[in-house]
């Protein structure tokens, strides 16, 4: 679906050059959940934003769905993006004047064709919040912040997710909701991008690509052994769908 | 939920900025519309007083006036030619008033417009007091001498009535109902006016009729005195007329104190704008500064709705629409505060001004507050809808 070629993105010029993409080629496939990895200013964050359509490229091809992303007009690319990618990001990005209802409502509204109240509700549903529905952001804990982001990243229907560290802000037991909220979702068929630092995080991809110095380095499955250690295998087919990542140790052997 | 439901959420959240921004808009459409409205009250004031203060337009007989200088002693003037106007004239002049006033105003109907009223001046002599007796049409002296009032009685509605000026009844003894013979012919006061100032206060008035009956003048008068009822009506225009197709009469525009008053009051007001405007624009720096500062403040929040879908053209419109609700609360506020300021002010810059505020006026101050905030907006809203979606939302901001 997401077809990356030999992307560059340089910021500045001459002797300030930074490049923060160098020449990556990535390929998503419908349904794929990776986690990019790497060290600061690997230019995570610049791949997701580029992914995204946030950001442009100063070199290659992005192909969505078999179309140049990056040669869209900004308002071209505004509306290719409603109801193919939606964001979720670190530290939540709620307007905070609107209600959490209508934080979900939000991306509706720019579609125009007037916002879907039952529609909204529903996501909130999905992510367990129904009854915040009515509370303004700052009312909520970070860990709720972020479901509701996650609703509203859900509201359009969206075929691909990019995450921005999305547990980056969050305690070990909302990090873990988050994350089997994101692992139900690509159990349904979404496609997630996700980026993190936090290796147990990574864990819960179904794939981890590595970034270093704006070069992919390596993208690699996640084996599934490492998932649910404690259980044997055989119990749990699928660990990933049986929401190993809501437990107490997220996705991993080693322990929070 | 629409778009504009999210830009109301928005400035309920931000009311100390937008107070602060409609502040701004009001205090420039304040300035704009108290000048007006002070403007308007003191022209309608003085309006008032141009009509107190007589006709229009007097006509007089062309008599040739020359001074006669003997070796830088002047021995008086002389008078040559005509010093009465045949009552005949009456409805030519009207007939040319009219025509100038229909002229100049596109007015087809063919009923009068003017008002003529004649008066004929005499010496006269109630008992051994001399007195100066005028005939008069009473309906058309009422219609054009609109500042009478009686302080006894009332208008003459007889031909054997006499009306007596204020200082004229006082130094004669004249009370309502009491009778005085003038020319042989005894009269009934029918009333006694109220001092005017006018020379008025000095004069009887009597039956224009009745008058040149008892002494034998014939159809004859003085002084025709021409108001035409229209507010700038074109009275040079009118006495040019006159003057040009009558033959024998001599019309002269009666320019008044008002008059120049009001000119001049016209030339203040521009002034006062003028210096309104400036405030204006000083109050639009005033929202373009203010909407800058929001555009910074909300650059997340744009940032996060760039993310979520919204076009660059939304995030304009989002902006222009609150520069709307701006303009429309500085306007209705401005107009409010301006009619406060102009009963304050008004009084001031006139004795006896009552100021009413003008309703035409709040239209103008919505319209003119919400092109100023727009125009204010545009800047900042461009700049915000530029905005660079990754770096706004950044993880670090």
């Amino acid at each position: 679906m997401l077809e990356i070629k030999s992307v560059s993105r340089v910021y500045g010029q001459g002797d300030a050059r930074v490049a923060a993409l160098d020449r990556v080629s990535l390929d998503v496939q419908p349904g794929a959940f990776l986690a990019i990895m790497g060290p600061s200013g690997s230019g995570k964050s610049t791949l997701l934003n580029v992914m995204g359509g946030v950001d442009r490229i100063t070199g290659g091809e992005i192909l969505f769905d078999g179309v140049r992303f990056d040669l869209l007009s900004e308002e071209e690319l505004t509306s290719f993006r409603r109801g193919r990618l939606s964001y979720v990001f670190q530290q939540y990005h709620l307007v905070p004047s609107l209600t959490v209802l209508e934080n979900v409502m939000l991306p509706l509204v720019f579609v125009g064709s007037g916002a879907d109240v039952g529609r909204a509700r529903q996501m909130l549903d999905r992510v367990g919040l129904q009854h915040r529905a009515h509370h303004r952001p700052a009312e909520l804990s970070g860990g709720e912040q972020q479901r509701v982001a996650v609703a509203r990243a859900l509201v359009n229907d969206p075929a691909l997710i990019l995450a921005d560290e999305p547990t980056g802000n969050l305690d070990q037991a909302s990090g873990q909701q988050v994350m089997s909220l994101f692992m139900d979702l690509n159990s349904e068929g979404r496609a997630i991008i996700m980026v993190t630092h936090n290796p147990q995080i990574a864990l819960c991809a179904r794939e981890v690509v590595e970034l270093t110095d704006g070069r992919v380095i390596s993208r690699h499955d996640v084996p599934r052994r490492e998932l649910t250690p404690l259980q044997p295998i055989d119990e749990m087919p699928d660990a990933r769908e049986s929401q190993a990542c809501g437990d107490s140790e997220p996705c991993t052997t080693q322990g929070g | 939920m629409r778009l504009m439901t999210v830009v109301a959420k928005d400035m309920v959240r931000r009311k100390r900025r937008v107070i602060h921004s409609v502040f701004g808009v009001s205090i420039g459409i304040m300035t704009v519309i108290a000048m007006l409205t002070v403007g308007n009250s003191g022209e309608r004031l003085l309006q008032m007083d141009l009509e107190r203060y007589g006709p229009n337009l007097t006509v007089v007989p062309a008599t040739a006036r020359m001074d006669v200088d003997l070796g830088g002693l002047n021995m008086g003037s002389v008078t040559v030619g005509e010093t009465m106007l045949d009552q005949a004239l009456l409805p030519l002049i009207q007939y040319v008033a009219d025509e100038a006033i229909r002229e100049d105003k596109g007015i087809n109907s063919p009923s009068p417009i003017a008002i003529v009223a004649p008066r004929l001046y005499l010496p006269g002599a109630v008992g051994d007091r001399d007195v100066t007796v005028v005939g008069v049409l009473p309906d058309e002296e009422e219609a054009i001498r609109v500042w009478w009032n009686f302080s006894e009685g009332g208008q003459l509605s007889d031909a054997d009535e006499v009306v007596a000026g204020a200082v004229a009844a006082n130094v004669l003894g004249l009370r309502e109902g009491q009778t005085l013979t003038l020319s042989n012919h005894t009269y009934t006061v029918a009333g006694v006016l109220s001092e005017s100032g006018s020379n008025d206060d000095y004069l009887l008035f009597v039956p224009l009729a009745t008058l040149q009956q008892t002494t034998g003048k014939g159809p004859m008068v003085s002084t025709v005195d021409v108001r035409a009822h229209c507010t700038g009506c074109p009275v040079e225009d009118i006495a040019v007329a006159l003057n040009e197709q009558l033959p024998g009469v001599h019309a002269v525009a009666v320019r008044q104190v008002a008059e120049a008053e009001l000119s001049m009051w016209h030339n203040i007001r521009t002034v006062v704008l003028m210096l309104a405007a400036i405030t204006l624009l000083v109050g639009l720096f005033g929202v373009m500064n203010s909407m800058s500062a929001m555009v910074a403040d909300r650059r997340k929040d744009i940032g996060i709705m760039r993310a979520v879908g919204a076009s660059r053209r939304q995030i304009l419109s989002m902006f222009l629409q609150e520069a709307m609700v701006l303009g429309l609360l500085g306007g209705v506020g401005g107009y409010a505060a301006g009619v406060l300021l102009a009963t304050v002010v008004g009084p001031l810059m006139r004795e006896g001004m009552v100021v009413t505020p003008v309703l035409e006026y709040l239209p103008l101050a919505v319209l003119v507050a919400a092109v100023v905030s727009i125009v204010a907006a545009v800047h900042p809203a461009l700049s915000a809808s530029r905005m660079r979606v990754a770096e706004a939302v950044r993880t670090s901001s």
